[in-house]
């Protein structure tokens, strides 16, 4: 503990995980490293799950240097195999599960809805619809069996934007898991909850959004292209700052993914143990519309 | 954590070590008891100076006193917070005690009868729109010359489970403009730093309540008739206003009601650097029931 202020100074000496066991998600880069830095600041052991077993070993490694606990699952959690495997395999080193944060998902492309082909849009599902489905599935024996836990999606305020409308209604998807889902389980003493963010710094991005797909982008025309880019800026989150976020945000900034991280954390702690089926959007003021 | 604090008594253990608020100024408008007390103790435990206020002085004081005795600097504030003089005065005393304002927590306010709208009379309706409409308002109003001058500031404004609940409509109404005022505020101050949100409680135990809800109001509730009466206690669950009940049951999947220091948690998780990407939001902590906003 000496040295783990290094891991998220935002904890500000909290330690509300101390002896908790938290399987991140999708833990390898942006808003899941900064969670794993953030639950284990505050004395989680993290397990730290990506599809990228070197981005999930760069997370684990960083966490065991400043003296938390940590091991690492590789695994496509598209697939209700791995997601499984997961919770097994949590189970196996830790002994129990007591959050589960599902940062897994991010949109893979950006082009208006007609110009996705029906291989693209079965792609953006299966990476942020499925994984939340398939991970919650999988780890409510675990919770049930303990009469205890605490589960945080990932909603985005792409809901409510434009240029990715199969992520969107996916991540639509997620909150409705989540919301009904919380209904039924609160008689067991498990809570699930959504943070949903809008745009967030990820300066640690190594894996591409299009990871692992074998899909191109489609070939916009130009004056489609240049419409979304003055709306993006350079890139989807790039240096040059776009038009969505003076008409979407009203603190004109990126979040930092440590603001976010201290969001899923506060859902996922016992500060929030009256709160459940609950979306909570970390959108820099932008009005939420669920 | 020096040696010195090892010892001094803990106001909420549910911090679990943290100290956002070192050096952090609190005002919290409402704090003698109840929801109140417990953000008080939270904002004390993790390092904030706080400012106790109140309508009624043995409260504040009680409340006060407490928080010295865990070694936190602390100023009481005695007054009406539905009146604007007095919301002023408030930020003045703060403000020359601490010197600055980083945090307003508006726990003022709060239903003082249970009955159908039909039963309620004028005189009724205006009292309870004065308490949990204009509190806020005049508070939000008078914290704000402070905070846009620091660039800087959080608040944190209360609604309620009751704008879908029933027996309650002045009531819900006032914090419905209160749910408005705060998304609407927080996109004209986000440019100054300072951040507005809403925390929206449902029934919440407040144990060491020794004010009653009609405290300083001359107004008698309304005789009900008697299946009126009945039906609606069978809702609040007995006597009190808050047993539990069938409004428990059926609206709070997690079938209990919530301590005061639940509520504080998430009053502090929105006061402090951990939403400082957050304004404009309600956050419902309701045990798991729907909020319609």
């Amino acid at each position: 503990m000496a040295n783990a202020a290094i891991l998220d100074p935002a904890a500000a000496g909290a330690r509300r995980f101390e002896g908790e066991v938290a399987v991140i998600a999708g833990a390898g880069q942006g808003i899941g490293r900064a969670t794993a830095r953030r639950l284990a600041q505050e004395g989680a052991a993290v397990m730290a799950a990506d599809l990228i077993e070197a981005s999930a070993e760069r997370v684990r490694s960083e966490l065991v240097e400043a003296g938390a606990k940590a091991a690492t699952f590789a695994g496509n959690l598209s697939e209700l195999d791995n997601c499984r495997a997961l919770m097994a395999r949590t189970k196996d080193v830790f002994g129990r599960i007591d959050v589960l944060v599902n940062v897994v998902g991010g949109t893979i492309w950006t082009q208006s809805f007609q110009y996705y082909t029906p291989e693209q849009i079965e792609a953006e599902i299966a990476k942020s619809f499925w994984p939340p489905m398939f991970l919650c599935w999988a780890v409510l024996p675990y919770m049930i069996e303990q009469r205890a836990g605490a589960i945080v999606n990932l909603a985005t305020h792409a809901v409510a934007s434009r240029y990715r409308v199969p992520y969107a209604a996916a991540k639509g998807g997620v909150i409705a898991l989540t919301t009904s889902l919380a209904k039924e389980v609160a008689q067991y003493g498990i809570r699930v909850n959504v943070m949903a963010p809008h745009a967030t710094q990820a300066d640690d991005r190594v894996t591409p959004r299009n990871a692992g797909i074998a899909l191109a982008a489609s070939e916009l025309p130009p004056e489609e292209r240049a419409e979304r880019d003055r709306f993006f800026g350079d890139g989807f989150v790039g240096e040059r700052v776009g038009e969505f976020l003076e008409l979407e945000i009203p603190m004109k900034r990126f979040s930092r993914a440590s603001e976010q991280a201290a969001a899923i954390a506060f859902l996922a702690s016992d500060d929030a143990s009256y709160i459940t089926g609950q979306v909570l959007p970390v959108g820099g003021g932008a009005t939420y519309p669920f | 954590m020096a040696n010195s604090e090892a010892s001094r008594p803990v106001l909420d253990p549910r911090a679990a070590g943290a100290r956002r608020f070192v050096g952090k100024v609190v005002v919290v408008a409402g704090a003698g008891q109840g929801i109140g007390r417990a953000s008080a103790r939270r904002f004390g435990e993790e390092g904030a100076s706080v400012m106790v206020a109140d309508i009624v002085a043995a409260s504040a004081r009680k409340v006060a006193d407490e928080l010295g005795a865990a070694g936190v600097a602390t100023g009481t504030f005695v007054g009406d917070l539905c009146e604007l003089k007095d919301c002023r005065a408030l930020m003045a005393s703060t403000k020359e005690r601490f010197g600055r304002i980083d945090v307003l927590a508006v726990i003022v306010g709060g239903t003082i009868w249970a009955q159908p709208f039909q039963y309620y009379t004028p005189e009724q309706i205006e009292a309870e729109v004065r308490r949990s409409f204009w509190a806020p308002m005049w508070l939000c109003w008078s914290a704000l010359p402070y905070m846009i001058e620091q660039r800087s500031g959080a608040i944190v404004n209360l609604a309620t489970s009751a704008v879908v609940g029933r027996y309650r409509v002045p009531y819900a109404a006032a914090k419905g403009g209160v749910i408005a005022l705060s998304t609407s505020l927080s996109k004209e101050v986000a440019r100054y730093g300072i951040r507005v949100n809403v925390v929206a409680p449902h029934g919440t135990d407040a144990d060491d309540r020794i004010i009653p809800r009609d405290y300083g109001v001359n107004i008698k509730a309304t005789e009900l008739p008697r299946e009126e009466a009945e039906e609606r206690d069978r809702h609040f669950g007995g006597k009190g206003l808050f047993g539990v009940g069938e409004m428990i049951r059926t609206e709070v999947p997690m079938g209990r009601k919530a301590e005061a220091v639940e509520q504080a948690a998430a009053i502090a998780f929105l006061a402090s650097d951990d939403a400082s990407y957050i304004t404009g939001q309600v956050l419902p902590v309701t045990g798991g029931a729907t909020f319609p906003f």
